[in-house]
């Protein structure tokens, strides 16, 4: 059985209360989600509580994902995100800047970042959105990838970069505008 | 609807994704989310394809406390420990074990081992082969299988319905101090423990009376628990007083 179908077979036993499917759901997941935490937050122990949260959302709600809905894996990521911007809003003055913006650019081109677990299944999806971010001119892509990975908002956008406000805010726009077109193009 | 307009309902939802809009445009968002489907659509869209992006980041195995803490938050029974942290939910288990607060029995998520599980089905297996009747095999039954680590004592568990009597065969002679005795409980995912009696600590196969109040308890997800107990406590101690030895789930079968 493909991971996916694996994956979404879990969640929706998980839905029905099945304690067992949940636990699999959680073994089989949690390290790419702890991954994206602790990019994010930066802080083993906020993520590891963003996680815990993560999954309670999970055991809650498993009954609202559908598979149309897109792969289990990036649904539960988005959980998992939104909890670390949760965080990060309650803790945001603590939040330490890191030191190589250009790190979050360099991610999406390195290969070898994607788990073996995750890689068949995902590449081809990663690298529609891989090719539609390189379409984008450079202050575009980098301000949409901070967001993401680092959670940053508009106004640590136009410090971290040493923009204008309004032009972060006109980057990030024009650059999510494209991508969606982009990745229309690609579907 | 123009076009623009559709561009502006896409950048929202993109822009809540990616957490840049302000805490008011956020609250405002949240709240057409809850009447207009073509708005959750597009959050959907989004959620899915930004999240690809978290493909792109390295996995990392989190502590096997977190999901101690996830089980333990949710009330789970934790049927199988994560494999990764097998360890320390044993020493988990042990330090449980080993305190006396009476909060433990509040909320209290052990963890039975996989070998307890297996062993549970196994004696499921045998208890249906043993049930011949159409009726004796549809009635519900149940296992437990409690197992001290440290010195690898366990005992198996099984009773039916419709009888008040359970089955204990004890897989050797565990030590009781003098002045002690094991009590055996059952407790309800959502109430108070229930006596069920003293706990066997010699060796072979014993038969335990179960009350009313006990096969209740039965019929809902519950909990085996022993503890041990002063020997002169009185038998019909409406709670355990004493150090809680052992936990295991009780396995269900039914049809």
């Amino acid at each position: 059985m493909a991971e996916r179908e694996q994956l979404a077979e879990w969640l929706s036993a998980t839905a029905r209360g099945d304690e067992q499917a949940f636990q699999r759901l959680y073994a089989a997941t949690s390290s790419q989600l702890y991954g994206l935490l602790l990019r994010i937050l930066r802080n083993p122990e906020r993520a590891q509580d963003a996680l815990q949260d993560a999954y309670v959302r999970v055991w809650q709600k498993a009954d609202t994902y559908a598979p149309e809905r897109g792969a289990p894996l990036t649904w539960l990521l988005s959980i998992a995100r939104y909890r670390a911007l949760d965080v990060l809003r309650r803790k945001r003055p603590e939040v330490a800047m890191p030191e190589e913006p250009d790190m979050v650019a360099t991610l999406l081109e390195d290969e070898q970042s994607l788990s073996p677990l995750q890689e068949n299944e995902n590449q081809q999806s990663l690298e529609a959105i891989q090719v539609c971010l390189r379409s984008l001119q450079p202050e575009q892509r980098d301000s949409v990838l901070l967001a993401y990975y680092e959670g940053l908002t508009h106004q640590e956008l136009a410090e971290r970069l040493d923009a204008p406000l309004g032009t972060v805010k006109s980057w990030i726009r024009r650059g999510l505008l494209r991508l969606r077109e982009c990745l229309g193009e690609r579907a | 609807m123009g076009e623009s307009e559709q561009q502006q309902r896409s950048l929202t939802a993109a822009e809540y994704v990616l957490g840049t809009l302000d805490p008011r445009e956020r609250s405002r968002y949240e709240t057409l989310l809850m009447h207009d489907a073509e708005a959750r659509r597009e959050l959907a869209y989004w959620e899915t394809r930004l999240g690809e992006l978290g493909l792109a980041v390295p996995a990392a195995e989190p502590p096997a406390a977190v999901w101690d803490r996830v089980t333990h938050e949710l009330g789970l029974e934790r049927a199988t420990p994560v494999a990764p942290s097998r360890e320390q939910s044993s020493t988990h288990n042990r330090a449980a074990a080993n305190d006396n607060s009476p909060g433990i029995w509040q909320g209290l998520a052990l963890v039975a081992s996989v070998a307890a599980l297996v062993m549970a089905a196994l004696l499921f297996t045998g208890s249906t082969e043993r049930e011949a009747t159409p009726d004796a095999a549809s009635a519900p039954a149940y296992a437990s299988v409690v197992y001290d680590e440290p010195t690898g004592m366990s005992w198996l568990v099984t009773a039916h319905a419709g009888t008040d009597k359970m089955s204990v065969v004890a897989m050797g002679d565990y030590d009781v101090p003098e002045g002690k005795v094991l009590r055996a409980w059952l407790k309800p995912e959502n109430g108070e423990p229930v006596l069920l009696g003293k706990w066997p600590n010699t060796h072979g196969d014993h038969e335990m009376t179960v009350s009313d109040a006990a096969a209740e308890c039965m019929n809902q997800p519950a909990k085996l628990m022993v503890s041990m107990e002063d020997a002169g406590a009185a038998n019909g101690a409406s709670t355990p007083n004493g150090k809680l030895m052992w936990t295991s789930p009780i396995a269900r079968r039914t049809g």
